[in-house]
């Protein structure tokens, strides 16, 4: 019995301190940015004023633009995960169900091409964005997100696909239902929380994404939260922890609440397929 | 309910691997009268699902032809394929492949959806109330196939078959999911329902014994070939060749195969396990037929049980399995094979000898095929 009790203690006790440890920067953000002098590398305890004047100064001031990064990174993120979702789903579907060739050595190849580090190809896509005129627009991330995320969402609907038996397929056409009907009526209805999850997934790694944006983007027209946030400036050139601790507050509010909310869908997509059945 | 009859002309199936060409199906030739019972039996890997598909339309054949009534339904040669809605055939799958995301009433009404033109909703609605109460799950209609027992969805599964009112009903194992008891049940249902319905039905398994009582043929598939068409009494009592003979009956057939000779001056057939004393009638038909090697074959329960020593084979028990009116006794041969034995009376002591019955013994040639 005593060593029953000892060891939950001991659980209780690691569990907590694993919680400290990845909650306290998010507690530490939070406390910087309700205060009135924000000192992120000092003593907080020291003429700490509570106070809500960050996060009205960044949802206000035009000065920081706050509100055009939010918006660029929810409206980049959004199309990059709908298209993203669309030609994942519809990939799984095929290699799935149809006999082409390449069926198994597109995966693969895709796969590999995924395994390339992003600061490896930045400065070629600097460059082509640049002779293409169109660096610090919304497409110069909409495509590379694109093509950085396709291989997960890929992966993740071609494994949910394939536990989809190919029965229903057979009985859908024997019914009647023509592939298109098939596809729409009987199997996507199916696979809907596989490309939910890989949605999910592919939103949080645009919304966090900083390497592409920060290079690709050079003021508020494109840029996202991430760069947004970093190189914010204080009105005399310092750096506003308040203001900055308060902006990234807001921003992981959409953030927590998906993966709170959809928890469930984000663990299915990230173990889909690993074991059988 | 419509019904029509089905023709395979000289069908042939193969596929291109990775390992060569493979062919499942080396030459069909086969006819379904209108409204029967008709079963593909054979082993794993025989063909017969792929048989099956190709009758659906989910498959084309590499080449032959399938013909429904006066329609010919897919040929190769000629360019004619038609796809599994427009041959009016319908489908229950081992798996039941009920669509899980939809209730069971629509389930049951999707078949009709895709009707050109399209029904109204009061008329599917209909027909699926009237396939269900046929199959009694009336009040199962609101439901969702993951709450339903095995039974129950795979009678929903045949509901959505017959909601098509279809000339063909094709079946795929349905009865391997469900327990042996249920099983039972199922089987007298499914050949009421057929013979009340009249529906052509083409029925795959594996099981000899459900395609014993529920088809009014049978063809045995293996290897790609049938290897016997007829009657459940055919097969049984005449089977072509070794293997039908060794597919057919439970207990299996026990078989004897080796050279004829003379020992003491009694004709024998010399098997690797047991020297058989020939009773005259059967070393008669051996010498007509000609040759040296042959089989014979006799059932558990068609065998004399003799005294030690009067019998032509000698034999000692080891395992006695006692199955209500009927005892199972496996029995050593002299050289320590086994074979199997069923009677209703349970023989004195634990050695005595085994008579052939000459009239209930399969006697096969060299190749295996029947003599006679």
């Amino acid at each position: 019995m005593r060593e029953k009790n000892i060891k939950s203690i001991l659980i209780f006790a690691g569990v907590l301190f694993l919680l400290a440890f990845a909650l306290s920067p998010f507690i530490w953000m939070m406390i910087i940015s309700l205060s009135d002098r924000p000192d992120f590398l000092g003593n907080a305890e020291v003429d700490y004023i509570f106070t809500l004047k960050n996060y009205v100064e960044i949802l206000t001031s035009r000065r920081l633009h706050f509100m055009d990064y939010f918006k660029n990174s929810l409206f980049i993120s959004i199309i990059v995960s709908v298209a993203v979702s669309v030609i994942a789903s519809f990939a799984g579907y095929a290699v799935s169900r149809l006999r082409f060739p390449g069926r198994i050595a597109v995966p693969l190849f895709v796969l590999a091409m995924s395994m390339f580090p992003q600061i490896s190809i930045v400065g070629y896509l600097y460059t082509i964005f640049a002779d293409l005129g169109l660096l610090n627009t919304y497409i110069a991330l909409i495509l590379p997100y694109i093509a950085w995320t396709v291989p997960i969402a890929l992966w993740i609907n071609m494994s949910y696909f394939a536990q989809i038996p190919v029965d229903l397929d057979k009985a859908a056409l024997v019914d009647g239902a023509s592939r298109t009907k098939t596809l729409f009526k009987v199997i996507l209805p199916i696979a809907l929380p596989g490309i939910f999850s890989s949605f999910l997934l592919v939103f949080i790694a645009c919304f966090n994404e900083f390497l592409f944006a920060m290079m690709l983007t050079t003021d508020h027209i494109a840029q996202t939260i991430p760069v947004g946030i970093a190189l914010f400036r204080g009105t005399h050139g310092e750096i506003p922890w308040g203001n900055m601790m308060a902006a990234s507050a807001i921003a992981s509010v959409p953030l927590v609440i998906l993966t709170l909310i959809f928890q469930k869908y984000i663990v299915q997509g990230l173990s889909a397929g690993s074991v059988k059945g | 309910m419509k019904t029509t009859s089905i023709t395979l002309e000289a069908i042939e199936k193969g596929w291109n691997t990775l390992r060569g060409k493979v062919t499942a199906l080396k030459k069909i030739d086969l006819h379904i009268e209108k409204g029967e019972f008709f079963v593909l039996l054979g082993p794993s890997g025989c063909g017969k699902s792929t048989l099956l598909n190709l009758i659906a339309g989910l498959e084309k054949p590499t080449s032959g032809k399938i013909v429904f009534g006066e329609r010919t339904v897919a040929s190769p040669s000629d360019k004619i394929m038609l796809a599994p809605f427009e041959r009016d055939v319908a489908m229950v799958f081992q798996s039941y492949a009920l669509y899980p995301h939809m209730t069971i009433e629509d389930n049951l009404i999707f078949p009709l959806t895709n009707l050109k033109p399209r029904p109204k909703k009061s008329e599917m609605k209909k027909k699926a109330h009237d396939a269900a109460k046929l199959l009694q799950i009336e009040n199962l209609l609101d439901r969702k196939p993951s709450e339903l027992s095995g039974g129950q969805r795979q009678r929903v599964a045949i509901g959505r078959a017959i909601v098509r009112d279809p000339e063909i009903f094709l079946m795929d194992e349905p009865l391997s999911n469900l327990d042996a008891k249920l099983r039972g049940d199922m089987r007298a249902q499914l050949k009421g329902l057929q013979q009340k319905l009249g529906v052509t039905t083409v029925y795959v398994t594996h099981d000899q014994l459900e395609a014993m009582t529920l088809g009014d043929r049978i063809a045995v598939l293996n290897d790609g070939y049938v290897q016997q068409l007829g009657t459940p009494m055919d097969v049984f009592n005449k089977p072509t060749n070794v293997f039908v003979a060794r597919f057919i009956g439970s207990p299996t057939m026990n078989i004897f195969e080796g050279d004829i000779g003379i020992k003491d001056g009694v004709p024998v057939l010399d098997s690797p396990s047991v020297t058989v004393f020939l009773p005259p009638e059967i070393s008669e038909k051996f010498h007509k037929a000609g040759g040296t090697h042959f089989t014979i074959g006799v059932r558990p329960e068609h065998f004399d049980i003799l005294p030690k020593g009067e019998g032509d084979i000698e034999v000692k028990v080891d395992v006695v399995e006692h199955i209500g009116t009927e005892h199972l006794l496996y029995v050593f041969l002299p050289d320590g094979n086994q074979i199997v034995i069923k009677t209703t009376e349970m023989p004195d002591g634990d050695e005595f000898s085994l008579g052939i019955i000459p009239e209930k013994a399969h006697l096969f040639d060299e190749m295996g095929f029947r003599l006679g």
